[in-house]
């Protein structure tokens, strides 16, 4: 249950930290004399009542009042999510510099391996494969521009 | 009268026809089984191959991609918890656990079924209603549009899991979200941060694939979900007598909303889902277990969405609107082929519109009777090793963000959202709220705007419009019913 206690406090912060940026920007806005039909108007509505919200939420987090969430109560670790979303990262990065099929056959490989997959070869072939379907179906049958970059 | 069924029963019985719907089924299942891929977009690729067809068979492809792609979301929905279209998104909410128990195969079968029965319903009711109905959604102006997002949005009360705090905070993020990009009514850009791919707004495809599919690859599944045994999966499995039995009601009375929902323009079968499925959630009985695999659930939003198919083309072939996206492609394929749609359809070309009625039917009992005989094919993916498994599906759902437009900041959005997903569902915030908040958001906004705009910025707008008020108390009683309910089974749960 720990991890659940840490998030939950965490989760209603982000969410007060959303509303408060949102509300200041939402001022910046120019207003027209009608205030009601400015830009910033229904931003900054939104905002005051997240904030509302997160805050409600926050005192009753730090009473320890449970809030009957269907949180994930197993304690698990976030580096296979953060590895995950490096190397997905990586690859927006790098796919435009080496090819949409050097940089699928990679992230393929990255992911397999990631994923607990300790065949590197057979991971780069299946990356390759991957790679070349999706070349097929997205960029030839239709159309789509994929990046061609230095090696392709 | 005989010589106008003459006539259409004359273009049904071409059997170019025939291979066109079949082919148009087929693609659009495969479309929409594909996350990313909409089927507003498969209508749109397919257009350009209707070129050299008559006007009946071209019709007939775009109508058998559309109602297929509506469907085909459904498979990876209830199978990897990755909807292929935003429609799809509520039946995971139900068909995933289902799948999760074993019950795959179940699952399936019941949403295929409920898919027919809202289709069939449909289109009866496009047959029956269509100049009726589209009066009625003609009707609307600003402050009925608001007061019909508000009634969305309190209906997500429902959707909101165990903890309506979090699924209020969702909501109104959803309702920030949808705030990125040009403001709707004076086109200043707003929350951009220098970016001009999001000057058209948060891209809804984006977003839904990263909370629902990269949201899922990203998490560590402890327990993989349990691929049906040979016993219990047959070639071809019917829906069980039980479920038929159990959601009977639940799947008629979406299919009225899901027409309803679909011939409001501007609202489709993505709307209708939600809506259906919460409204089933408001009426539930004792024993219905919602969210945690309830067949109910998956009939409710099967049944609205295809339901919604039908609605959506009560104005387009009415009154020349679209209902949706994808109608909108559909009108621009009937003027390309020198058709006009409109109040002149049905006394110029009867033949042909009451054919594309007949073919409608037809679309939704092929796309029946194609996915009670996939079903068992489509369940051995599940035996596929999930590191394949989940490599693919982060690989389709990155290139699906990516196809929308060509555009890598879509799949940053998708990512950025994807890892959004993952800290929700650990902190039991629900997706399903967020997602909602972010379709309606817009027409919220907008209407809102403009209705406070037209009475001079006095809120009292909403007392000169009696179908206004309706809604919004409509919007009152089901919040209060909702917050009664939940009290009644805190009680009883001590």
């Amino acid at each position: 249950m720990k991890p659940r206690i840490a998030i939950e406090p965490l989760s209603f912060i982000l969410a007060l930290l959303l509303a408060i940026g949102t509300a200041l920007l939402a001022q910046q806005f120019p207003r027209t004399q009608e205030a009601h039909s400015g830009p910033g108007s229904f931003p900054l509505f939104l905002g005051i009542v997240l904030a509302g919200l997160a805050l409600c939420g926050l005192i009753q987090s730090m009473r320890g009042e449970k809030l009957h969430a269907n949180a994930e109560t197993e304690p698990k670790t976030g580096v296979h999510m953060l590895l995950l979303a490096s190397a997905t990262a990586l690859y927006l990065m790098l796919m435009p510099v080496l090819g949409f099929i050097t940089g699928t056959t990679m992230l393929c490989m990255g992911v397999l391996v990631i994923h607990g997959y300790c065949n590197p070869v057979r991971a780069l072939a299946a990356g390759f494969v991957a790679a070349f379907t999706l070349y097929g179906v997205f960029g030839l049958l239709m159309n789509v521009v994929l990046p061609k970059g230095w090696i392709g | 009268m005989m010589e106008v069924i003459s006539s259409s029963a004359a273009l049904l019985l071409s059997p170019i026809v025939w291979l066109c719907l079949l082919a148009g089924v087929t693609a659009g299942m495969v479309v929409g089984a594909i996350p990313g891929l909409s089927a507003t977009m498969g209508v749109a690729l397919l257009v350009p191959f209707t070129f050299e067809l008559e006007i009946m068979p071209a019709i007939t492809l775009l109508l058998g991609v559309y109602c297929g792609a509506i469907y085909g979301g459904t498979i990876p929905a209830i199978l990897f918890r990755t909807p292929g279209t935003p429609a799809s998104a509520a039946t995971l909410i139900d068909g995933y656990p289902m799948m999760l128990r074993g019950e795959a195969g179940r699952a399936l079968s019941l949403s295929a079924f409920s898919a027919l029965i809202g289709g069939v319903i449909g289109t009866l009711l496009l047959i029956c209603l269509t100049p009726q109905i589209s009066r009625f959604a003609l009707s609307f102006g600003p402050a009925e549009f608001f007061a019909l997002a508000v009634l969305g949005l309190s209906l997500i009360t429902a959707l909101s899991g165990d903890s309506l705090l979090k699924g209020a905070i969702a909501t109104v993020a959803g309702l920030l979200c949808a705030t990125v990009g040009m403001d709707p009514v004076s086109g200043y850009p707003r929350f951009l941060f220098g970016s001009v791919s999001l000057m058209e707004g948060m891209p809804f495809i984006p977003v839904l694939i990263g909370l629902f599919a990269i949201a899922e690859v990203f998490s560590i599944n402890s327990d993989p979900p349990v691929a049906p045994s040979e016993k219990r999966m047959k070639l071809f499995e019917l829906p069980h007598l039980s479920d038929i039995k159990r959601c009977g009601w639940t799947t008629v009375k979406s299919a009225f909303i899901g027409t309803f929902t679909g011939s409001t323009p501007g609202a489709g079968a993505d709307i209708a889902a939600f809506l259906c499925y919460s409204a089933a959630c408001q009426q539930a009985k004792e024993g219905d277990n919602y969210g945690n695999g309830e067949p109910k659930g998956i009939a409710a939003a099967e049944s609205g969405k295809t339901a919604a198919t039908s609605g959506a083309m009560i104005p387009l072939l009415s009154l020349g609107i679209p209902g949706d996206s994808v109608t909108a492609v559909l009108i621009g394929a009937f003027i390309l082929h020198g058709i006009q749609p409109g109040p002149l359809l049905f006394q110029q070309h009867a033949p042909l519109a009451y054919a594309i009625l007949a073919i409608m039917l037809c679309a939704h009992l092929l796309v029946f009777g194609m996915a009670l005989s996939t079903a068992s094919f489509v369940t051995q993916a599940l035996k596929i090793d999930r590191r394949f498994l989940n490599t693919g599906i982060l690989l389709l759902s990155l290139m699906g963000a990516y196809a929308l437009r060509s555009n890598l900041v879509d799949c940053w959005v998708a990512l950025g959202f994807g890892v959004l997903g993952v800290g929700m569902r650990r902190s039991g915030f629900p997706a399903a709220p967020f997602l909602l908040a972010l379709i309606l958001g817009g027409m919220a906004e907008t209407n809102l705007r403009r209705a406070l705009v037209l009475s001079h910025g006095s809120l009292g707008f909403v007392f000169h419009r009696p179908l206004a008020i309706g809604l919004l108390l409509l919007s009152i009683f089901f919040v209060f019913a909702t917050i009664q309910r939940r009290r009644g089974q805190r009680k009883k749960n001590g």
